[in-house]
């Protein structure tokens, strides 16, 4: 079994392994610098760390509106993976799923969102659930 | 033991003292000793003895004494001041140091070399011995002022926090602030609704002000703290390897974040070491070498380019390059020819490698090849970087650049385009003012490119583009910065200058690491963070820029030579500018400034055309007989005009630094030009007084 938690960007649903999750924040204020490249959203003061905040928007080439009160921020922690820790935006922090191994469907074509190459994964429960491969996408970003 | 907790506030006190003792002693190398100072010292050992002996810790008590007593002789003028006795103190100090550090064991300590010593210099003076039993007495009168005095010095103490803790609560600041701002925004409302709330969020405001600039304070140190340790370092290195040394520190007020000063202390030491060890040559060598008999050392701290540099300095015989290439080949590090490819300062490197070294033998000093190998290491985990330049006899210089990373940096928040950029204020000359009415005065467009008029200068302003992606005319802006750095000087607009703030460098966020323009990253005042600017990395994009600037809208140029085979370059700056869809060049160092003017200003009399140029009518000089193609013209001034001349040109289309090769220098009917080559152009240039006299 292993934990996901779950978000949705302009109606897809996304998720990102519970085990990477350092925190949610929402509420905050953020140094807008989206000119640096195309995913990278800006700069957060997280208790006296500079946080990198990225966003998923650039994906739907769409410009990401970011509102302190509306948006919300998931940070991942420092990891094998994550070579120090950042963030993104999402529309809404939706739930934690568990789920078995053995039901993910690993076909990731077809899926219905703009890019699919940082996908590792997808779920179906409810609906379908994208799990993020947390390294293809800063590359990407 | 009952009185354990006691005997570790005298320690930590003990160690205070002997600090400032040190201090004292350190700075009065060279001169006298001035009267505050052996009273301040009187006053440092004998609060020393004073607690030692409630705790019978004799030695102490002793050794404080007998310095005292040559202290209240040195004050009462009954002995003079001599480095002798300058060295016998700071030898006093050292022992006490240990006795202080092994407080259990100082018992066990021997004293009595030290003490012989100062007796002998109280003794040596026997002369005078009878005027001091006077004044014994006073001393004893005198003892209870010095007390009282005392007291008063404590209160100006310092006492020692664990980093760890500095960082937390420098970090629970910054929280503070953000919430404290927060909270304001939320308030800032119902201010009138609740009485008193005005007041009550003024008073947070300034305290958590306070507490924010004195949190600042306490992260840095000043660096004196380890450069202080050096002089009786080196006197210890002088002593035991028979060498006179004479150290000089140059500092002043430079500050590093704690944890630079921590790892400095070995690189540093290790360095002098060297100077000493293997740099500087004994004193008969020394002679025949036309030097002074003693060593010098020195050590220089100072800020340059938003960077803190020391530099240690001696004047030794050099690194020998023959020798190291020798062992470079000997241990099969490299191979011969690999060697001589290298050059001089890649040579030197090679010291830098684990386990390299042209010794040897292994002495107590040396030889065993971990030395700059570490003190490369160490100051590369601060972010820092070590440089060496050498000549042989003539010394050696090690040069740490500790990064501004971790220092604290005066900067200028600046807003461009709403985005809040921070820049290191030693780039910036000046913020000037470019409003609507005197735009034109102030900017000079040439070729699309602006140039902003600085003193005698014209100087090139940097699209902001690049830096923050969006675009916006110049002429929106309001402010341009002139912004200097090591290789030149450079505009950048912006929309206004915000403030100006002590600001703590945080190294670039992973992800952003890449990115040219900006240096590192900070935490404002008001809790946001700000990139910095890095004003060498614009300017790589600028002079790129510049390079790459093609004449392409003048296909009027059809002459095209390869300029290979042609080398001999000019070595000034040309102005090049086009008339009678020529090219033209001027050497910049001759025109004082470059205007533009409205073709239907130029006015016509006889043979000659004058235009009234802010007043003052001036003659036109021509390149071209027919200059009626465009409607704006610009006007070049040459320096030194006396005849109030000035030459109309029909486009500007730059300044170019060596770039222009020579082809032929024509003599005869139009002999003020030489013919060169500007990026496959011919350009004529053009001696401009030459040109005036002709007139």
């Amino acid at each position: 079994m292993r934990k996901y938690l779950t978000f949705s960007i302009e109606n897809n649903i996304y998720g990102v392994d519970l085990e990477l999750v350092k925190e949610i924040s929402s509420n905050v204020k953020i140094t807008l610098v989206d000119y640096i490249s195309k995913g990278f959203l800006g700069l957060l003061n997280l208790r006296g760390n500079v946080i990198s905040i990225f966003q998923f928007y650039f994906l739907y080439n769409r410009k990401q509106k970011f509102s302190s009160k509306l948006n919300k921020l998931i940070l991942l922690k420092k990891s094998d993976k994550v070579p120090e820790i950042f963030g993104f935006v999402v529309d809404e922090v939706l739930e934690i799923i568990d789920f078995d191994e053995e039901f993910v469907n690993l076909d990731v074509l077809n899926t219905g969102i703009p890019d699919n190459s940082f996908i590792k994964k997808v779920i179906c429960s409810k609906n379908n659930v994208f799990i993020i491969d947390i390294e293809k996408f800063i590359n990407k970003a | 033991m009952q009185n354990e907790e006691f005997i570790m506030d005298f320690v930590t006190d003990a160690k205070k003292h002997l600090k400032n003792i040190e201090e004292i002693l350190i700075n009065v190398e060279e001169v006298e000793l001035k009267n505050d100072e052996v009273e301040k010292l009187l006053r440092l050992f004998h609060s020393i003895k004073g607690t030692a002996v409630f705790f019978s810790l004799d030695k102490i008590v002793d050794l404080s004494n007998s310095v005292e007593e040559v202290l209240q002789k040195i004050k009462n003028e009954d002995c003079h001041i001599n480095n002798e006795i300058i060295n016998l103190f700071l030898v006093a100090h050292d022992v006490l140091y240990r006795f202080v550090n092994d407080i259990r064991n100082s018992e066990n300590y021997s004293i009595e070399e030290v003490i012989i010593e100062l007796n002998n210099i109280l003794h040596n003076k026997q002369i005078n011995e009878k005027k001091t039993n006077k004044k014994e007495t006073n001393k004893i009168v005198n003892n209870n002022k010095i007390n009282i005095e005392n007291n008063k010095l404590m209160e100006n103490e310092k006492i020692s926090v664990d980093i760890s803790t500095l960082n937390e609560l420098f970090n629970y600041t910054g929280e503070m602030v953000v919430y404290k701002n927060r909270l304001f925004d939320m308030l800032r409302d119902h201010y009138r609704e609740i009485n008193g709330l005005g007041l009550l969020l003024q008073n947070i405001d300034r305290a958590t002000r306070g507490l924010q600039d004195n949190i600042m304070k306490t992260r840095m140190q000043s660096v004196k703290i380890i450069l202080n340790k050096f002089p009786s370092i080196t006197r210890e290195f002088s002593r035991q390897l028979n060498k006179e040394i004479k150290l000089k520190i140059y500092e002043k007020d430079i500050y590093l974040d704690r944890a630079v000063i921590e790892v400095l202390e070995d690189p540093l030491t290790q360095i002098i070491r060297n100077s000493a060890v293997h740099g500087l040559e004994d004193s008969i060598e020394r002679l025949n070498n036309n030097k002074t008999e003693h060593g010098n050392i020195s050590i220089k701290a100072y800020y340059k380019s938003g960077l803190v540099y020391i530099d240690i300095l001696d004047d030794g015989k050099g690194i020998d390059i023959e020798k190291i290439k020798k062992v470079t080949v000997e241990r099969d590090i490299l191979s011969p020819l690999e060697v001589k490819k290298l050059s001089e300062e890649e040579i030197i490197k090679i010291i830098f490698k684990p386990g390299f070294s042209t010794e040897s033998n292994v002495t107590k000093f040396s030889g065993r090849g971990v030395g700059m190998d570490v003190v490369k290491t160490n100051i590369e985990k601060i972010g820092g970087k070590i440089e060496v330049y050498s000549k042989k006899g003539i010394g050696t210089t090690v040069r740490f650049v500790l990064p501004i990373k971790i220092s604290i940096i005066k900067a200028l928040i600046v807003d461009v385009n709403k985005n809040i950029i921070t820049i290191p204020q030693n780039y910036v000359l000046e913020v000037i003012k470019i409003i609507d009415e005197n735009y034109m005065e102030k900017i000079v467009n040439i070729k699309n490119e602006y140039y902003i008029r600085y003193r005698d200068k014209l100087i090139q302003i940097v699209d902001s583009y690049p830096l923050i992606k969006e675009k916006k005319d110049l002429g929106k802006y309001n402010k341009i910065l002139i912004i200097k750095n090591g290789n030149g000087y450079y505009g950048l607009s912006i929309d206004d200058a915000l403030d100006i703030e002590d600001i703590i460098v945080k190294p670039l966020p992973f992800y952003i690491k890449d990115c040219d323009f900006y240096s590192g990253v900070t935490i404002l005042k008001n809790g946001m963070v700000s990139l910095i600017l890095d004003p060498n990395g614009v300017l790589k994009s600028l002079s790129q820029s510049i390079k790459n600037y093609e004449l392409t809208n003048n296909n009027d140029f059809k002459e095209k030579i390869s300029s290979k085979k042609l080398n001999e370059k000019n070595d000034f700056k040309v102005l090049a500018f086009i008339c009678d869809k020529k090219l033209f060049g001027i050497d910049m160092s001759k025109i004082s400034h470059l205007d533009n003017i409205n073709f239907n200003e130029i006015k016509n009399d006889k043979n000659s055309e004058f235009v009234n140029h802010k007043g003052k009518i001036l003659k036109l000089v021509k390149l071209n007989s027919d200059y009626s193609c465009s409607k704006k013209k610009y006007l070049v001034f040459p320096k030194e005009n006396n005849d109030n001349q000035t030459i109309l040109v029909d486009e500007i289309v730059g300044i170019y630094d060596n770039k222009i090769i020579n082809v032929e220098k024509k003599f005869g009917k139009n002999n003020y030009e030489i013919k060169g080559i500007l990026e496959n152009k011919i350009i004529r240039i053009i001696d401009i007084y030459d040109l005036l006299r002709r007139q």
